[in-house]
């Protein structure tokens, strides 16, 4: 079987670019080395950025979050909690900054409002009592893995296959073209070779090792991000410092929870962190700042998505101080990868790779992402193929009290029926 | 590439000698006059622990890697006569860094002439620094900020 493209990764930028090469009527294939979302995608603060925090120093990165907040929240609303966000001033510095970030925010065509700081307590009142000023920016709250399951499973809708559990190991070569991945099939534990026309480089930290097997020589280096979760939701709002992006600076109400990020650390291998008691401290004592119970709240845990930072042949400096780029190589020519990008731009990300790959072959449909609502909504509807056992459970949740609680349940176990189906369709056994 | 790096300079204030070393040896007081500080425990007279936050610039590609914290213990471990010499021991972007900074001060016609000296060894962070950031300029301009704001303090 030979596809149009094969994609290697799972993370937000690899099932948004299935999404949309499907939607453009490719056939697609999508190799995961692990599942859906396993890897930094999952691993996210949770915060659909408003565009906010980068009007000053990535005013072009901020203008695509703020575009792809508002087409994420009308895309997929049953994954995004419109929260809505703040930016407090706690000190001196931070209230010099306050002139900038609003000229900024008017620059970038972020809605803003300048809330009184008594009003703000009432608002919010686990908030600093001394904050020094308060600016409100419409950021928002994704359930980062049912945004990523609720794509894959639109972009199987749409004809792609999903594999999960496919490490690509290998890439071989003629001439100055791919022909096949080699495929280490987890589930079976054997190699397995998958061909296509085009292959996407997708794979996050991982890019540079995927790269490095089509001979392209990356300079990499993965930096780690940690996240501190407390064990109650003290804030309505997403809660972030008023000042240049840095370390411990956003507070985020996630369900019945609060998750505090982030740092950078300097990692030497993406597959082996270690979180530092003092990461958590310095986490713990930058957020009680601006929410000062954070202190007494208890830690339940923390946990870690590795960044990477990546110098590759054919991105200038000038193109890497983007928020992403995407680069086509030119031997082997038929690989495309992506290099950086947030969470907030995935979809965005994806409708880039998609042109880029859409031009290689020759194709003149336009990305249709913008405007596709993805599954999920609804789960128990528009899932073709769906087995009746599947139906049945995914039904079940429906008028109980689990029925919010039970769309993560119900994606997953849908996420597993197609990539199941996909293993049967790709030839390999389930 | 070595994760050592010396760098020294000097410069000049119109306060006597005794004036500057009296200051730099008060490292409760001198602290206080480092720009990009953030907040400072003092331990004892010789000892403060502090936290900084340093500007690596736009060059890094990951915004929130631009500006990173950095927790270390300031110390004042030697000094006799004109010559001083600090230690700095902490955590930046996870990585261990350390820096021992001499300083001697010398009268000049109208003033002080002061003379400075350091090594530091900034472990994997120089990997991050070095790829995207001119060391130079940066370990420049937080020298200049640094001296900038202990004249600014000696001259109050």
């Amino acid at each position: 079987m030979e596809f149009d493209v094969a994609i290697i990764g799972g993370g937000v930028n690899g099932v948004f670019t299935a999404l949309d090469l499907a939607l453009r009527g490719l056939k697609v294939v999508l190799l995961e080395k692990g599942v859906i979302g396993g890897g930094t995608s999952g691993k996210m603060h949770g915060l659909l950025h408003s565009g906010a925090r980068y009007v000053v120093t990535d005013p072009k990165a901020a203008v695509e979050c703020a575009e792809e907040n508002k087409i994420i929240a009308r895309i997929a609303p049953h994954v995004v909690d419109d929260t809505g966000g703040y930016f407090v001033a706690v000190t001196k510095d931070d209230l010099d900054f306050q002139e900038e970030f609003i000229s900024g925010l008017r620059r970038a065509n972020i809605d803003y409002k300048i809330i009184d700081t008594r009003d703000a307590v009432r608002e919010e009142p686990n908030l600093n009592p001394e904050v020094k000023a308060v600016i409100e920016v419409p950021d928002k709250v994704v359930y980062a893995r049912e945004l990523l399951i609720s794509a894959a499973i639109s972009a199987y809708i749409e004809g792609a296959l999903v594999i999960q559990n496919a490490e690509v190991v290998g890439l071989n070569i003629n001439g100055d073209e791919i022909t096949s991945a080699v495929v280490r099939d987890g589930a079976k534990g054997d190699i397995k070779r998958v061909n296509a026309k085009v292959f996407v480089n997708a794979a996050g930290p991982w890019a540079g090792r995927v790269a490095g097997m089509a001979g392209i020589n990356v300079d990499i280096m993965p930096t780690m991000g940690v996240m501190v979760v407390y064990r109650h939701r003290l804030a309505r709002r997403v809660i972030n410092r008023m000042r240049p992006p840095s370390d411990g600076d956003i507070l985020v109400p996630y369900g019945h929870v609060s998750i505090m990020g982030t740092t950078a650390v300097i990692v030497d291998d993406p597959d082996n962190l270690t979180i530092s008691k003092d990461d958590i401290e310095f986490l713990t004592s930058e957020g009680s700042q601006m929410v000062p119970a954070l202190a007494r709240e208890p830690v339940i845990r923390a946990y870690a998505s590795v960044r990477p930072l990546i110098n590759m042949p054919g991105v200038t400096g000038r193109e890497a101080t983007r928020d992403f780029m995407v680069v086509r190589h030119e031997r082997p020519k038929n690989l495309v990868s992506v290099i950086g990008g947030k969470f907030t731009t995935g979809r965005l990300v994806g409708e880039r790779l998609a042109d880029e790959v859409s031009k290689f072959l020759g194709v003149s449909k336009a990305s249709r992402t913008k405007e596709h609502t993805l599954f999920g909504a609804n789960p128990s509807s528009d899932i073709k193929d769906l087995d009746q056992e599947t139906i049945s459970i995914v039904k079940s949740f429906e008028g109980t009290i689990d029925e919010e609680r039970g769309l993560i349940a119900s994606l997953t176990l849908i996420l597993h029926h197609i990539v199941h189906r996909s293993r049967s369709l790709i030839g390999w056994s389930t | 590439m070595s994760s050592e790096l010396h760098y020294n300079g000097s410069f000049t204030i119109n306060k006597a000698p005794g004036d500057v070393i009296g200051f730099i040896t008060d490292l409760p007081r001198a602290i206080t006059c480092i720009p990009n500080i953030i907040n400072h425990e003092v331990i004892d007279k010789e000892k403060v622990r502090a936290r900084f936050r340093v500007d690596l610039g736009n060059e890094v590609p990951i915004a929130e890697l631009r500006r990173i914290t950095t927790d270390a213990v300031v110390e004042l471990i030697r000094w006799s006569g004109n010559e001083v010499k600090y230690r700095v021991d902490g955590r930046a972007a996870g990585s261990a860094i350390s820096i021992l900074l001499t300083i001697r001060v010398n009268a000049t016609g109208s003033g002080s002439q002061v003379d400075w000296d350091a090594t530091a060894s900034l472990g994997r962070l120089l990997q991050l620094v070095g790829r995207f950031v001119n060391i130079d300029s940066l370990v420049r301009k937080i020298s200049e900020d640094t001296i900038h704001g202990f004249i600014e303090c000696l001259s109050k």
